[in-house]
C-alpha cells in the first residue's frame, strides 16, 4: 500500500521526452479533434497526425476519436466532449507514459512491454495500469470511475488505495475521498457507449446522414448544399420527401 | 495488435452490400532481427476499414538506429506508393488522396539496413468496406483489377444514370402537372499522375437542358497539383468576397501557388446567350425573354501563402456580348409602345484590394477587403466621347471631369455612357468594403463583421451580394457546464440608404439565442431558441413606404433514448416552434404560426430493420382576420428492412390534410393528400446497384369539386463504379 502511494506521489524521474510517441488513427462523426501543443499551440488534429509528449487531446461534442501508441500499438479510443493530455518520458524502448484525463470518456487497450509503465491521472485520483483493457470517465467535478474489463489497475489518491480486478469498478468523488471498489454492473459498461466496438464497424459513421440539397438559382446556377447530420436527428427534424 | 492470424475469407453483411475480409497471407507484423522490428498501427490485419477512414501506418523499433530511411518501400495493391508515404521519425504515414476500392487490400513493406543488408518485409491485408446508405455513389471505388496498373493509369469513379416517368389523373389533373420528370445521368472519375499530380472529372447530364435555358448540365475537369491547380469547364471561382464569389463561369480557372508570389485567373462565360421569342400569334406580346452571353475575366495575383499574412488584388471585367443574340422588339399595338424583348446589355469593371492575417495558430484572423466598381446598364449605344458626358454631368448639376483618357479609346476595358451607375462615380457610391475577425478564446469562438456596401456599388461576379447596406454582425458560440450546456449568442443590424437617396433610412436588427444541453451521447438532449427581427423607418404609410415589422421565433426541442424489448433502440423526440409576426403599418398581414412534431424512431441492434413514426401539427393564424387558422395535420410512417446482404425495401406512407373554417373564404385551404411509396435497392456487385421507387399520390380538394387527382411516380437509378 505504502508503495502505491508513493506511486502517486513521487514523479517520474527527470528523462528525456519524447516525440511521436502516438499517432491520430481514427476520427469519427465531426471529425474535430484539437491538438494544444505543450508550447501553447493549437491546431485541428486529423487522421495521421503525429502526437508529441504533452500534447493535449480535446474531441468536439460529436467527435469520437482514436489514438494509437507507437513504441507499442496500444489504442485509445476517446468519446465525444473528452479532454487529455498525453506525457511519455524516459527510453522509447522502456516509456513512461501518463495519460492525464481532464473530463470525458476513453477505452484503452494496452499492450505493455517489460519495463514500461502506464497511468491514468484524473483531478481526483491516479490509477496504475496493469491490465490490458479499460474505461475511464471522468465527470465535471472530477468524480472518476474506472471499470477493467482485462486484468488488473491499482487505483488510488493520497487518502487510499484500491485494487480493481476485472469485472469490478473504481470510483472515487473527490480528491479528498478515498477511493472504493464494487462488482461492475451491467448498466456501467453501456454507459460508455460502445467505445470497444470493433473498429472496423464504424457504427457511428453508418449513423450519419448526407442531405444533399442540388437547386438553380436565378442565375441558372446549379448549387448543391451538403448537410451532414446522425440519421436519428435527420428523421425527427425532416419529413421524408416524395422523390 | 500484432497476432499472427492465419489467412481466412469471410462475408460479413453491411448494411445491404457485401463486405469480403480476405487475409492473403499471414501478417509478419512483428517480424524482428535482432532488436530491429516493425509494428502495424493501422489498419489492422484484417480489419474492414470504412473508406472514409482508409489510412497505413507503421512504427519501425529500431533502437539500434540499423533502419536506412531511404530504403523503405510501401506497396500497395502491388503499386509502389513510397513517394506518397512520409515518414516522421519512427512512424510511416500513408493517406490516400481518394478512397480505395471496396474489397481486399494487399500492403507489403520492405527495407534495408544501413550497412545494406536486408531486414524483414511485412505484409497484411484490410478490406476497405462498402460505403454507408446515404453516402453519394461518388465513395464507391474501383475494381479489383486495376491492381498492378501503372500509376498514371490509377482512376476511380462511377457512372449513375436515373430514368423516371409519372402519370397523373383525375379531375383538374391539368392543374396538377409537376416539373417534369428528366432523365439525368452522372459521371464522375479521378485518378493521380505520380507525385503529387491529381486529376478529376465531373460531369451531369440532364435531358432538361435546352439551348433556350441557361445550361444545366455540368462538365469539369480538374488538374492540381502542391503549387497549381487548373480547371477547364464549369467553374465556380471563390476570387474576393466582395467581386468574385462563387458565380459559375464555363471556361477556364489557374491557381499558380509558388509561396509568395501567387495568382488565380479565370476566363470564360458566366451566361449563354438565349434568343428572345414572341407569341407567333401575338407579335405584341413577349413569351421568352433573352439573354446576352456574358464573359468574365477576372485575375488576383497575391502574396504570401495564407498561413499568416496575405495581401491581393483583384480585377474583374464581365461584359455582355451584344452581338450574341438579335434584339427583338414587340411591335407595337394600337397606343401601346414598342418593348425590348430582351434585358438590356451591361458593362462592369471591379478592382479591390483583400487583407488577411491569421495569428496564435489560427485563433485569430482578420480580413479586410473593398472594392470599386463601375458599372453600364445598358451598353447598346457604346461609348460616349467626352463632351457629350459632360454635357450630361452639366444637365444633373454636377461639375465637368477632365479625363485623361478618350472614353471612346478605352471601350474595350470599359464602356463609358450615359447609363453609367453612377455616372459620376466621385461620390464614392460604388464602393465596398468589410472586415472580419475571428477569435478563440477558451471555449469561446468570437466572430465579428462590418459590412458597408454603397447604393451604386455592383458586381456581376456576385450577383446576389446585398447593396445599399452598412452595419455589424458579431457571434459568440461557447460551451460551459462541463461541455454540456452550448450557447450562441448573436446580435446584427443594418442599415441602408448610405447616399441618402431614399425618402427614409431602414434599419433591421436580428437578436438570436440558441440553447442546447446533453450530458454525454446517451442521455436526453434539449435545445432553445429565440431569434427577434424588427425592421423600421418610421414612416407611417404602405404607400410612402412604410415598412416597420417585428418578428419573434421561439422554439423548443427535446428527445429521449428509449430502451426497449426484443433488442430494439428507440429515440422519442418532442419539437415546438412559434412564429408570430406582427406589421405595425398593415396589421392585416400580421401571421401566427405554430408547428409541433413528435416522433419515435426504432431501430434494431443488429440494424436490418428501422423505422419510424412521427405526427406533425401547424397551425397558421392570419392574426388580422378572424376564423382565419388553418390546420395542417401530418402523419409519416418510414421503414427499411435488409431482406439478405443485397437486398432491401422501403417503404413510406405520408398523409396529410388541412382545413380552415369556412369563414376564412378565400384564405383558406381544405384538401387532403395520401402518398404512399415502395422502394428496393439491389446490389448485384460490390460495385453495382440500383434504386427503384415507386408510389402512389393522391390529391382532393374539398373545397373544389374539379380537384381530384391521382399520381404515379416511378423512378429507377443505377450505379455502376470504376
Amino acid at each position: 500500500m505504502l508503495g502505491l502511494l508513493l506511486m502517486g506521489i513521487i514523479p517520474f524521474e527527470a528523462a528525456a521526452q519524447q516525440q511521436n510517441i502516438a499517432i491520430v488513427v481514427r476520427l469519427w462523426l465531426d471529425q474535430q479533434l484539437a491538438v494544444t501543443a505543450e508550447s501553447g499551440g493549437v491546431q485541428e488534429g486529423a487522421m495521421g497526425d503525429i502526437l508529441n509528449h504533452g500534447d493535449q487531446l480535446t474531441t468536439s461534442r460529436n467527435t469520437r476519436a482514436a489514438i494509437r501508441f507507437t513504441d507499442d500499438g496500444s489504442v485509445l479510443r476517446m468519446n465525444p466532449q473528452t479532454e487529455m493530455s498525453i506525457k511519455a518520458e524516459g527510453d522509447r524502448n522502456a516509456l513512461q507514459k501518463i495519460l492525464q484525463i481532464e473530463f470525458g470518456e476513453l477505452w484503452a487497450r494496452i499492450n505493455k512491454r517489460d519495463n514500461a509503465e502506464y497511468r491514468i491521472q484524473t483531478p481526483t485520483a491516479v490509477a496504475a495500469v496493469k491490465g490490458t483493457e479499460f474505461y475511464v470517465r471522468v465527470a465535471e467535478d472530477g468524480a472518476t470511475t474506472i471499470i477493467t474489463v482485462d486484468g488488473v489497475l491499482d487505483f488510488f489518491n493520497d487518502i487510499g488505495a484500491v485494487e480493481i480486478p476485472a469485472g469490478y469498478t473504481g470510483t472515487v468523488t473527490e480528491a479528498s475521498a478515498a477511493p472504493s471498489v464494487g462488482v461492475t454492473e451491467p448498466d456501467d459498461v453501456a454507459s460508455f457507449t460502445d467505445l470497444a466496438e470493433e473498429e472496423g464497424s464504424g457504427s457511428e459513421v453508418e449513423d450519419m446522414i448526407e442531405i444533399e440539397i442540388q437547386f438553380i438559382n436565378e442565375d441558372g446556377n446549379q448549387k448543391t448544399m451538403i448537410i451532414r447530420m446522425p440519421r436519428d436527428v435527420a428523421q425527427q427534424f425532416i419529413p421524408p420527401v416524395q422523390n | 495488435m500484432s497476432k499472427r492470424i492465419n489467412g481466412f475469407t469471410a462475408k460479413l453483411p453491411l448494411m445491404g452490400a457485401i463486405l469480403t475480409v480476405m487475409l492473403t497471407a499471414a501478417p509478419t507484423a512483428a517480424g524482428q532481427q535482432s532488436n530491429f522490428s516493425t509494428l502495424i498501427l493501422s489498419p489492422d490485419p484484417g480489419e474492414a476499414v470504412p473508406q472514409t477512414t482508409e489510412m497505413i501506418s507503421l512504427s519501425f523499433i529500431d533502437p539500434d538506429r540499423r533502419l536506412d530511411v531511404t530504403s523503405v518501400r510501401l506497396i500497395v495493391d502491388r503499386i509502389d506508393l513510397t513517394s506518397e508515404a512520409t515518414i516522421n521519425g519512427d512512424v510511416l504515414v500513408w493517406l490516400p488522396s481518394t478512397p480505395l476500392f471496396q474489397g481486399p487490400h494487399s500492403i507489403v513493406m520492405t527495407m534495408k539496413a544501413l550497412d545494406g543488408s536486408s531486414l524483414p518485409s511485412v505484409s497484411w491485408s484490410f478490406s476497405s468496406s462498402a460505403p454507408p446508405e446515404g453516402v453519394s455513389p461518388g465513395a464507391v471505388g474501383v475494381q479489383e483489377d486495376r491492381k498492378g496498373l501503372p500509376g498514371w493509369a490509377l482512376l476511380q469513379g462511377n457512372m449513375t444514370v436515373e430514368g423516371s416517368m409519372t402519370n397523373i389523373g383525375g379531375d383538374g389533373a391539368e392543374f396538377r402537372r409537376e416539373a417534369p420528370y428528366t432523365g439525368k445521368a452522372w459521371l464522375n472519375a479521378r485518378g493521380r499522375l505520380g507525385g503529387s499530380w491529381r486529376y478529376s472529372l465531373n460531369t451531369h447530364f440532364n435531358s432538361y437542358e435546352s439551348h433556350v435555358r441557361q445550361p444545366i448540365n455540368r462538365y469539369r475537369f480538374n488538374l492540381q497539383s502542391n503549387w497549381m491547380t487548373l480547371t477547364v469547364g464549369d467553374v465556380n471561382p471563390r476570387m474576393q468576397d466582395l467581386i468574385l464569389w462563387g458565380s459559375r463561369v464555363r471556361g477556364w480557372s489557374l491557381d499558380l501557388r509558388t509561396g509568395l508570389f501567387n495568382v488565380m485567373v479565370v476566363s470564360g462565360q458566366s451566361r449563354r446567350a438565349v434568343e428572345s421569342h414572341l407569341y407567333s400569334d401575338d407579335p405584341t406580346r413577349v413569351f421568352r425573354r433573352g439573354t446576352f452571353a456574358r464573359d468574365i475575366f477576372a485575375i488576383r495575383p497575391y502574396f504570401g501563402s495564407g498561413r499568416g499574412l496575405q495581401f491581393g488584388i483583384t480585377f474583374m471585367q464581365a461584359r455582355d456580348d451584344t452581338s450574341s443574340i438579335v434584339v427583338r422588339r414587340t411591335q407595337a399595338a394600337g397606343t401601346g409602345p414598342t418593348q425590348v424583348a430582351n434585358p438590356d446589355p451591361k458593362d462592369n469593371l471591379v478592382i479591390g484590394l483583400d487583407l488577411s492575417l491569421k495569428a496564435f495558430s489560427g485563433k485569430f484572423s482578420f480580413n479586410y477587403n473593398n472594392a470599386f466598381s463601375l458599372y453600364a446598364n445598358d451598353i447598346t449605344g457604346g461609348a460616349l466621347s467626352e463632351d457629350r458626358l459632360n454635357e450630361l454631368l452639366d444637365d444633373q448639376g454636377q461639375d465637368p471631369v477632365d479625363l485623361p483618357f478618350d472614353p471612346e479609346k478605352i471601350s474595350s476595358l470599359f464602356i463609358i455612357n450615359e447609363s453609367m451607375l453612377p455616372l459620376d462615380p466621385r461620390g464614392m457610391t460604388n464602393f465596398a468594403q468589410q472586415i472580419r475577425s475571428s477569435m478563440q478564446i477558451g471555449t469561446h469562438t468570437i466572430g465579428a463583421r462590418w459590412r458597408s456596401i454603397g447604393g451604386s456599388y455592383n458586381t456581376l461576379g456576385y450577383s446576389s451580394l446585398q447593396k445599399d447596406r452598412s452595419g455589424v454582425r458579431v457571434q459568440d458560440s461557447f460551451r460551459i457546464l462541463g461541455n454540456r450546456l452550448g450557447v450562441t449568442v448573436g446580435w446584427e443590424s443594418y442599415e441602408d440608404n448610405l447616399d441618402e437617396s431614399k425618402p427614409a433610412t431602414t434599419g433591421t436588427s436580428t437578436l438570436t439565442v440558441d440553447l442546447s444541453w446533453q450530458s454525454d451521447i446517451n442521455a436526453p438532449g434539449f435545445a432553445f431558441g429565440y431569434r427577434n427581427y424588427g425592421r423600421q423607418n418610421d414612416l407611417d404609410d404602405i404607400a410612402d413606404g412604410g415598412v416597420d415589422e417585428d418578428t419573434g421565433t421561439y422554439s423548443a426541442g427535446a428527445y429521449f433514448p428509449v430502451r426497449m424489448i426484443g433488442g430494439l433502440k428507440s429515440r422519442f423526440s418532442f419539437n415546438y416552434t412559434s412564429v408570430g409576426r406582427e406589421d405595425v403599418i398593415n396589421p392585416l398581414t400580421g401571421t401566427k404560426n405554430t408547428y409541433y412534431l413528435v416522433g419515435l424512431n426504432n431501430r434494431m441492434e443488429s440494424r436490418p430493420t428501422e423505422f419510424s413514426i412521427m405526427y406533425g401539427l401547424n397551425t397558421s393564424d392570419l392574426t388580422g382576420y378572424t376564423d382565419a387558422v388553418t390546420t395542417f395535420n401530418r402523419l409519416m410512417l418510414k421503414g427499411r428492412h435488409a431482406i439478405n446482404n443485397n437486398l432491401a425495401a422501403t417503404a413510406d406512407i405520408i398523409s396529410t390534410t388541412a382545413s380552415s373554417p369556412e369563414a376564412a373564404g378565400s384564405f383558406g385551404l381544405d384538401y387532403s393528400k395520401f402518398e404512399v411509396t415502395g422502394g428496393a435497392q439491389y446490389y448485384w456487385s460490390a460495385t453495382s446497384f440500383a434504386t427503384l421507387r415507386a408510389g402512389l399520390v393522391t390529391y382532393k380538394d374539398n373545397r373544389r369539386d374539379d380537384i381530384d387527382t391521382s399520381q404515379l411516380v416511378v423512378r429507377l437509378r443505377i450505379t455502376q463504379a470504376f
